[in-house]
């Protein structure tokens, strides 16, 4: 009845939890709260624990039967109740706060006992966990596709409440019930329409969101309907029709298309809702959370049938007919990313430039990495260098003054000495060939260098390059640790067409166009590079030196440059980076951002761009949403390489290696007939 | 293929541009229903290495203060205040990233912080272009008030008064002529060390050595060896209290300068300092900004509540400045708050005007005034030297004088 | 791994290559001129410096570059213990165990809390011995126990993953492992106490009280001693503990260099270095020996760790991070997989960083540059390292 296993894994996973406990999380996350007025997150994080340590053990004895993983689960769950109840027994026995000093501030015994005594809040906690055992037992015992629907809408739920503050303001309900509503009749006319080609389906759908435009523009601007709403008090009724007849394409389009659009498109759609709901309702009460709830498992219910559909769709429809499809759906993507600064909001736009900031670097750390195999761990030191090379010329600096001293030089003089001053659109190609050099310099002499031992060289020179760039001694230049200050934010003069047309990219928003801008560039160039000889001698490379080398590959060369380019995306991202600070400090150039960068395009899937994006979000982005959990996020940074690692050591989007051997397959027989 | 690269970075130039345009509607006010809460964002480091024990003061200091004061009336109605407490992680990034959210939430009402001062750097011109105020605890960095940013109050004193102050000290009170500086390659640290070398050569004494340490590393007995072959009489320190520690003990233990007097400022004042150095703290000289002698029975009475309330000594003095910060703000939300059928209406820019002028704030600190260029903190600067036991005594208090001088006189005993 | 100690590696000229075609070689290569510029110029800085201190009136004494080399033997021999662990695993699975560092401070952090208890029971000073032989105990059974942890979780189910993936891994456990320390035990750093440990009252009569007419010594303090010492007619004020830690160091290296050569466990470890599936088919169990490997190394971390916190005193979680990676860079500029060379390395870097700023006259805020550089340098003209083989193309 009761398997071994579930004592030796509810004992892992009660050891996990009592080292958690131990930290004080439970006190630290009490505060804050997943459903306003109802439940924290610590109350999240136990019943995670409780119920994964149950699904843990339950799914152990999976070919038992029902009973089975009831038990089971019921006993794992227990175990780690009893662990922490343990805890709480000790804490209140002796004083654990001279070893675990979070425990002073952060007792775990309040939380835990629900605010009864001590000896009814651990039979509560008990109780509590057989009872999420059986609930894990139970979830285990239904069918798969259900679990999954229940397990995903109320992580997502959670994380929506988790999230609140940041996003409540992105749309409004009405807003996404537009949406929803222009998107879901173009995908419904689509369906009924299938027998006719794709752009009479477009068209259709465009038609139909046009008159829904000046339909809901009328109410909005007659009613009070679009009160608070972005979208929907858009200025002027033609900005509105043009919005939403590309929705309704949009709705189209998507009714018979890949799977990954139609998921994101998807997807969306569910946040759009849940958005609204919570806007609706201004904070995460319990109505909201029901609703939310309800979006997501209606979501995730009709998410596979219906991808299944509009992808069978997709597939026999003829080639051009896809390609109509395809296209339009890019276009709409492209400008969500170009409006989406509009709906985001400041902060989460300044994030998303964070990441793209940390996109660019890791498309050009791919290169060396992914393409070539150079393990690079000193990839910081020439974002540094692209950085410190912008500031040093946009600023009245050594260098732009003649030689001068700029402290030494009264303020009024200053234009007219140091005309060597630089903007930033004549400063940033400067830094990309500086980094460029200092990556050729600093190959020369290491890249003949085995493997590991290249790790180590080049996070010695990121080291070389920050306390050059700190130190006294170099202070007329870098500035010391005061760093340089006052850089201009780069500016798009337009002012021969318009005098008013005088932009400074100094805002979060601004900016996210000019990373944007970078990472098309960088990612453009990766992409064809890849795939030019230098590109294949870059794959032999790392394949297997000795017969690159055999093959008649100049392995210096070819290393060097692959080591050069990515030193000059990095250049790039420095740049950008130290206009966009408006200043620059050597102490935001440490090891922890190589190891960062590195980290991404690893847990991403080494020499995949898709990779390098979806990693830098999950490593950059996350991190940087979750402030709230800032005490746990380097931890769950960390755990969180080692379990990616662990549970899919290519990476979560690996490069496409099948076709890149389709291609081949293909190619030699037209090679054998030439 | 370039042509599309063009067609794109055009297409980016038109969105850039026209949601610039259309971007641009930060709230010149904020409005708080009779069933909300005034926001005070607080951004102080947190988390992380080294300084979140200085963070976690910071944060404490506006808890206490906001338990003191739960509330601000505005005509006659009691609004609750609440606190946002975000971690700056004490770097650039960071401060720009919090900076960000502040003003992304229209609901936060002013900031105490950042943290510091390339934090501050980074936010201020955000904060400017959204018209929101903060009053930092702890930017010392000089050209931060100078730099022109509206948004950038102080409640703390400016590394140079302090360095001002303490090449005066060493000078006049301590007679003495040659010094060495450290500084552990912070913007603080080379920052402070910066006015002190200055102020000092100027009044006629000779700084005979200058190094620097690297945060992290554990070996200083080399650099303690060089300068002590310069023969300084006194070693000042621009830094906290882990490097502080370590070459005060390394100085005194390892190498032969026991008698050259060591010197810090308030990164070495208090706290975990005199825990790290033992019994070589005796006679370390720390300076940092004090209360004057009417608020020394409430700063006290305030270091009490902290030390009952979070069961931990506080780790630096900044929780003092941070509370004094959280007032100034309460105060200011007070005076132009206005009150129109129950809903509080702070507009941002009366609130930035109020915040650069205040006059006779009495805050634990001193009377702060603040003089047009976000600089508040009217406090004297008071060095302390550590004895054995390492509990401080005040040896001289620096105020500021007539004509932008410095008077620093020896306490008597 | 260890095994070609004995016979060293031949990069440049074989046998019976004369002096000068040697120098001719090695001017041949473009690299290695540049390198020997380099070398001159560092030479030609410190005889500047040199000649400019005794110029000023204060030239660099003898006894203060003897005491500067004493300091940076014994942060070298820290750093040498250090990088035993990285170049034994390294030998074995051809891994940077990046977490290693963490090994370290896990163990000065956890016999932190060994020697606070003897402190708070007393021990400490009634029986001075034994409270710090219970502390170093601690201290390796804390380091060896998450350094079998870290094995068992996060690289053996990686063992025949790509190689940046156990890296990657690696890189995660140590941050995990930083944060774990600080989330339980708080940020505050923890300070070990001031610990006066008399030896041999009879030989060294040292501190010594009159009671009673009759003169009784306490003897030498090992750990807080600082005594002045007669040495070819110069005075010279030295700490034992300097020395302690060095003979330590040295005593430990002996014994793992024992285990590594003469022991079974040993033998079977430079198997499984030389070749894992031979290794596994000649019936040894290479689970059972990657994770002795991992306890040895991590038995050195922890007591390196506990030596390091006793004269530093200082403890946090981030104390592991400055030093590993120095321990890394002694342990390639000896040769990764060395043992002597990475015992060689870790002292050469120890005194080349605390000497380097004295001689070329330079803040010390820029030792670390002098540090990779040097590695950089070594590289230059043995691409190996000092001590390294020239390891077979399927290894590298």
């Amino acid at each position: 009845m009761i398997a071994s296993s579930t004592f030796r894994q509810g004992s892992y996973a009660a050891a996990v939890a009592i080292l958690l406990a131990l930290t004080g999380v439970f006190g630290k996350l009490d505060e804050r709260q997943v459903v306003t007025g109802a439940i924290t997150l610590s109350m999240v994080l136990l019943a995670i624990m409780l119920c994964g340590a149950g699904l843990m053990t339950a799914s152990r004895v999976k070919e038992r039967g029902i009973v089975a993983m009831l038990f089971n689960g019921i006993l794992g769950s227990l175990i780690v109740g009893a662990g922490l109840a343990l805890v709480m027994l000790v804490e209140n026995a002796i004083d654990l706060t001279f070893v675990f000093a979070e425990l002073k501030t952060d007792p775990i015994t309040p939380v835990l006992t629900f605010g009864q005594t001590l000896s009814s809040g651990i039979i509560l906690l008990l109780v509590l966990s057989a009872l999420a055992g059986a609930i894990s037992g139970a979830l285990l015992s239904i069918p798969s596709e259900a679990r999954q629907i229940i397990l995903l809408s109320l992580a997502l739920t959670a994380s929506v409440g988790l999230l609140e503050a940041q996003i409540k303001s992105i749309n409004t309900l009405p807003d996404a019930l537009a949406v929803v509503g222009v998107l879901g009749t173009g995908y419904l006319v689509a369906i009924n329409q299938m027998q006719r080609s794709s752009l009479v389906r477009l068209g259709l759908g465009l038609g139909i969101g046009a008159i829904v435009g000046i339909v809901l523009g009328l109410i909005a601007n007659g009613g009070g309907f679009g009160t608070g709403s972005r979208l929907l008090s858009a200025p002027g009724i033609l900005s509105q029709v043009i919005v939403f007849a590309l929705i309704g394409g949009m709705g189209s389009a998507v009714a018979a298309t890949q799977r990954n659009i139609h998921n994101g498109t998807l997807f969306v759609v569910g946040f759009l809702l849940s958005i609204g709901v919570l806007n609706w309702q201004n904070s995460m009460n319990w109505i909201a959370t029901l609703l939310i709830l309800i979006v997501f498992a209606t979501l995730f219910w009709l998410m596979p049938r219906l991808t299944a559909e509009a992808s069978s769709r997709f597939e026999t429809q003829p080639r051009p007919e896809r390609q109509v499809n395809q296209r339009f759906s890019l276009l709409i993507v492209l400008l969500v990313m170009l409006v989406a600064p509009l709906f985001l909001g400041q902060y989460i736009t300044s994030i998303f430039d964070l990441v793209g900031l940390y996109i660019i670097m890791g498309i050009g750390l791919n290169i060396a990495v992914g393409y070539t195999g150079l393990l690079v761990l000193g990839f910081v030191a020439f974002f540094a260098l692209g950085a410190y090379t912008v500031g040093t010329l946009t600023t009245p600096s050594l260098l732009t003054c003649g030689g001068i001293l700029p402290a030494d030089i009264a303020r009024a003089d200053i234009p007219t000495i140091c005309t060597g001053v630089m903007t930033f659109w004549q400063a940033w190609p400067i830094a990309v060939i500086v980094s460029m050099l200092a990556g050729v310099v600093l190959g020369i002499p290491v890249l003949r260098l085995r493997g590991d031992y290249l790790a180590i060289v080049t996070l010695g020179f990121g080291e070389i390059i920050r306390l050059i760039t700190l130190s006294g001694d170099f202070k007329p230049i870098f500035g010391g640790a005061q760093g340089i200050g006052n850089i201009p934010v780069p500016v798009v003069d337009l002012t021969f067409l318009n005098p008013a047309w005088r932009f400074e990219l100094g805002s979060a928003f601004n900016i996210y166009y000019l990373i944007l801008f970078g990472i098309v560039i960088t990612a453009f160039v990766a992409y064809r590079l890849g795939s030019t000889r230098l590109g294949r001698a870059w794959r032999a490379i790392r394949a297997d030196e000795d017969v690159a080398r055999a093959m008649g590959i100049n392995l210096t060369r070819a290393k060097l440059l692959s080591f050069a380019v990515g030193a000059g995306f990095a250049g790039l991202g420095g740049a950008i980076f130290g206009s966009w600070l408006q200043g620059i400090f050597p102490n935001s150039f440490t090891v922890l951002v190589s190891i960062n960068v590195l980290a991404l395009i690893i847990i991403g899937g080494l020499g995949s761009i898709p990779g390098v994006m979806l990693g830098a979000v999950i490593l950059v982005g996350l991190p940087e949403i979750l402030r709230e959990l800032q005490d746990y996020r380097l931890l769950a940074f960390g755990v969180l390489l080692v379990v990616v690692m662990l549970a899919r050591p290519e990476g979560l989007i690996p490069p496409p290696v099948r076709r890149l051997s389709e291609q081949v397959d293909s190619a030699t027989p037209q090679q054998g007939k030439a | 293929m370039v042509r599309r690269l063009l067609v794109v970075f055009v297409l980016l130039l038109i969105a850039a541009l026209g949601v610039t345009a259309y971007a641009q509607d930060a709230a010149p006010s904020v409005t708080v229903t009779a069933d909300g809460q005034v926001v005070i964002g607080l951004a102080a480091a947190l988390s992380g290495e080294g300084l979140a024990p200085f963070g976690e003061d910071i944060q404490r200091g506006a808890e206490l203060a906001l338990e003191d004061r739960p509330t601000v009336t505005v005509g006659g109605i009691e609004f609750p205040v609440s606190l946002d407490p975000q971690d700056d992680q004490c770097s650039a990034e960071g401060g720009q990233a919090i900076a960000n959210r502040f003003v992304s939430d229209a609901s936060v009402v002013a900031i105490v912080g950042p943290m510091c001062s390339s934090a501050c750097r980074a936010a201020a011109p955000i904060l400017d272009e959204a018209g929101y105020s903060s009053v930092s605890p702890s930017c010392t960095a000089p050209d931060l008030s100078t730099s022109e940013f509206s948004s950038f109050n102080r409640a703390v004193v400016s590394d140079a008064f302090q360095g001002r102050v303490a090449a005066q000290f060493i000078f006049d009170v301590l007679g003495l002529t040659s010094i060495a500086t450290i500084h552990d390659g912070s913007a603080y640290g080379e920052g402070l060390v910066n006015v002190v070398t200055a102020s000092f050569e100027a009044l006629g004494g000779s700084v005979v050595a200058a190094d620097a340490v690297n945060v992290g590393d554990t070996d200083f007995r080399g650099l303690l060896e060089d300068i002590v072959a310069a023969e300084p009489e006194l070693i000042y320190f621009g830094g906290f209290a882990a490097e502080g520690a370590r070459l005060v003990q390394q100085l005194k233990n390892d190498v032969d300068g026991g008698e050259i007097v060591f010197m810090g400022a308030d990164g070495i004042k208090g706290g975990e300092f005199p825990g790290l150095a033992g019994a070589d703290a005796e006679g370390v000289y720390t300076s940092s900004s004090i209360p004057s002698d009417a608020n020394k029975e409430a700063v006290d009475a305030l270091l009490a509540r902290y030390t009952e309330k979070y069961g931990i000594e506080p780790t630096g003095p900044f929780q003092v400045n941070s509370y004094d910060a959280t007032n100034m703000i309460l105060d200011a939300i007070e005076a132009v708050g206005v009150v129109t059928d129950g809903t509080l209406t702070v507009d941002r820019a009366a609130l930035s005007e109020y915040l650069r002028s205040i006059e006779g704030f009495e805050g634990l600190t001193g009377t702060l005034n603040c003089d047009g260029t976000g600089e508040c903190s009217a406090a004297d600067i008071g060095i302390d030297i550590y004895a054995a036991d390492g509990s401080l005594s005040t040896v001289a208090v620096g105020s500021p004088g007539d004509d932008n001088s410095i008077v620093v006189t020896a306490s008597e005993g | 791994m260890a095994s070609t100690a004995s016979q060293p590696a031949t990069t440049s000229g074989g046998d019976g290559v004369s002096l000068a075609q040697r120098i001719i070689k090695l001017l041949r290569n473009p690299l290695q001129v540049a390198g020997l510029v380099i070398v001159i110029f560092l030479v030609w800085t410190i005889i500047q410096n040199l000649t400019g201190l005794a110029a000023a009136g204060r030239p660099l004494s003898v006894e203060r570059i003897i005491r500067v080399i004493i300091f940076g033997l014994a942060q070298g021999s820290i750093y040498a213990l250090i990088a035993l662990g990285y170049t034994l695993v390294y030998g074995i699975l051809s891994m940077i165990n990046f977490a290693h560092s963490e090994v370290f401070m896990s163990g000065a952090y956890i016999g932190f809390f060994a020697i606070h208890w003897a402190e708070q029971s007393g021990l400490l000073y009634s029986n001075t011995a034994l409270a710090l032989l219970i502390t170093v105990t601690v201290g390796m059974a804390a380091a060896v126990t998450i350094a079998v942890l870290l094995e068992r979780i996060a690289y053996r189910p990686l063992r025949g993953a790509p190689r940046l993936v156990p890296l990657i891994t690696a890189i995660g456990a140590s941050i995990a492992l930083q944060q774990i320390f600080l989330r339980l035990f708080g940020s505050a750093t923890r300070v070990y106490p001031e610990v006066n440990f008399y030896v041999l009252p009879q030989l060294f009569r040292l501190e010594c009280e009159t009671i009673d007419g009759a003169e009784i010594c306490k003897g030498m303090d090992l750990i807080n001693g600082r005594y002045d010492v007669q040495l070819l007619g110069m005075e010279l004020q030295l700490r034992p503990i300097f020395f302690v830690v060095f003979f330590l160091a040295v005593l430990m290296m002996a014994i793992l260099w024992y285990i590594v050569r003469r022991t079974k466990i040993g033998k079977a470890m430079r198997a499984v270095a030389e070749d894992r599936k031979t290794a596994s088919l000649m019936g040894i169990n290479v689970d059972r020996v990657i994770v002795s490997t991992f306890i040895l190394g991590a038995a050195l971390a922890g007591a390196a760790g506990v030596l390091f916190a006793l004269y530093n005193t200082q403890v946090s979680p981030f104390m592991g991070f400055t030093p590993g990676i120095k321990a890394f860079t002694a342990a390639v500029i000896g040769g990764i997989g060395n043992i002597p060379g990475a015992m060689f390395g870790g002292l050469f870097l120890g005194v080349t960083e605390s000497l380097a700023p004295t001689l070329l006259g330079m803040s010390s805020q820029l030792e670390d540059v002098i540090v990779f550089g040097l590695l950089i340098l070594v590289l230059i003209f043995r691409p190996t390292g000092i001590f390294g083989e020239v390891l077979s193309e399927k290894k590298a």
